[in-house]
């Protein structure tokens, strides 16, 4: 079959009047008068069926929304003038959002074209001002960051665990083999336990989890995370901190890593996990 | 497609669109995490451009847009893997559509083994629904070159989906001086 006529195929969307299309009239011919072509339009067709339902098919993080909303209710809305554009302007798709997406031709353009024209208008008065603010809030910054480093003072770490627990579960194919894991997130000799598998947690979080498994213990999952947490004991507990909701919860602080151990059960089970001998509950 | 939000009222606007939203950021990321962190950067987007969301018509698109953007924008801190010019299988098309649902997984493995620039093509077609020819607008890329790409990017699908599992599937990658190299096709893991 031509390679512009397989191609063409590839292009009609499902259930579209695509191949209608002026452009289209030399596959619809094609269509017709080869049976190969018909078969192979008729297989593509079924696939992208297929294909597009499946790409929908695909559970929701618990929670999504009500955490959505609690982010943007935190930011501070504002209120940007409309820039219009015209498509022989766009220069990359990167720089300008485009679409039809209001009557008037009105799209949105990214904060990198809109800085650009206004840093044509500025004085230099205006440049010196600006940097002295920059330094002022970079300092700021520096401070806000460091203090956000670490995690809210009314937020437990079995909340966050409980968190990083949901985000883990929508996600199982994300599960990579232990061996790919980053040694600075490492399971400490502390846990008797093997790792199987770890995953990121989220590219803020800076922390991975593992699945862990032990011959007679059985499963848990051990949370290593780059985190500022005082007043954590500096290795494992002996007694989990929280054995609640059907399972025992510990953690420890080991340098900048926060280490907190989850396993389904009681005391009993969470000691399977731990080397013993590890220091009492701080 | 659910069109219910009208403009300025942020809390439907994430009711009404966050879960498709979220759905198209995993496709793109293959990661639940990114897929939240690129859904909410989406709507904060939006929320400081409530007065440009004025078509609830087009609102979805809008997000879509801007999501994609974001994606690419942050696609370009990675180093590249571009998949060649060199040619898919096409010949090895399978004639047979699945009979049975896909495996949802499978086919995010599948995604993620294309590079960024065949995987935003293929996704704005199955999930944007758009046609090759708004693609190459929106993308600033030749009608040829979108159509090219669409199709070694759905032949590749295919075939992953329709073999079985540890099965090699040869890719071309411009990875390592354009040589073809043999990627295996993942069985599933961690469950």
């Amino acid at each position: 079959m031509d390679k512009r006529i397989r191609e063409g195929i590839e292009a009609c969307r499902p259930d579209s009047e695509d191949l209608r299309s002026p452009e289209m009239a030399d596959v619809a011919a094609a269509i017709d008068r080869d049976l190969e072509a018909r078969r192979f339009f008729d297989s593509v067709q079924g696939w992208d069926a297929t294909i597009s339902e499946a790409m929908e098919s695909l559970p929701l993080p618990a929670g999504l929304s009500e955490r959505l909303l609690a982010r943007l209710k935190a930011e501070e809305p504002v209120t940007e003038p409309v820039v219009s554009v015209t498509a022989a302007s766009r220069s990359s798709e990167a720089t300008t959002l485009v679409g039809g997406m209001s009557p008037d031709s009105s799209v949105p353009v990214a904060s990198s074209d809109r800085r650009w024209s206004r840093r044509q208008r500025w004085s230099r008065r205006q440049w010196i001002g600006a940097g002295g603010c920059s330094a002022i809030a970079a300092s700021l910054l520096i401070g806000v960051g460091i203090f956000l480093a670490r995690p809210p003072a009314d937020s437990a770490i079995e909340n966050l665990a409980e968190d990083w627990s949901k985000q883990l579960s929508a996600d199982p194919a994300a599960w990579r083999a232990v061996q790919s894991a980053p040694p600075e997130f490492a399971v400490p000799a502390t846990i008797v336990a093997s790792p199987v598998s770890w995953q990121s947690i989220g590219k803020m979080a800076k922390g991975v989890a593992y699945k862990l498994t032990h011959e007679k213990a059985g499963a848990a999952m051990l949370y290593v995370v780059r985190l500022a947490r005082p007043g954590l004991p500096s290795a494992p507990p002996n007694t989990p901190q929280s054995t609640t909701g059907g399972q025992a919860v510990g953690y420890w602080r080991s340098g900048k890593v926060i280490y907190v151990l989850v396993v389904p059960g009681d005391e009993r089970n969470y000691r399977g996990f731990v080397r013993t001998g590890a220091v009492p509950l701080a | 497609m659910a069109e219910r939000s009208a403009p300025g009222d942020l809390a439907q606007l994430v009711t009404d669109h966050a879960p498709v939203l979220y759905r198209y950021a995993y496709r793109l990321s293959g990661s639940a995490a990114d897929a939240e962190d690129l859904t909410q950067e989406t709507f904060l987007i939006a929320q400081r451009k409530l007065d440009q969301v004025r078509d609830s018509q087009n609102v979805r698109a809008w997000l879509f847009t801007v999501l994609r953007n974001c994606y690419l924008k942050n696609c370009r801190q990675r180093p590249p893997r571009v998949l060649g010019d060199s040619d898919f299988d096409m010949d090895g098309v399978p004639g047979q559509v699945c009979q049975q649902p896909l495996d949802t997984e499978d086919l995010q493995r599948a995604i993620n083994s294309l590079s960024d620039e065949f995987k935003v093509v293929v996704l704005m077609f199955y999930f944007e629904h758009r046609s090759y020819r708004e693609i190459a607008e929106l993308l600033d890329l030749p009608a040829g070159t979108v159509m090219s790409r669409l199709a070694r990017s759905k032949a590749h699908l295919r075939r992953w989906l329709s073999e079985p599992t540890d099965v090699t599937i040869r890719l071309a990658t411009k990875e390592t001086s354009g040589s073809i190299t043999d990627l295996k096709k993942p069985a599933s893991v961690g469950h």
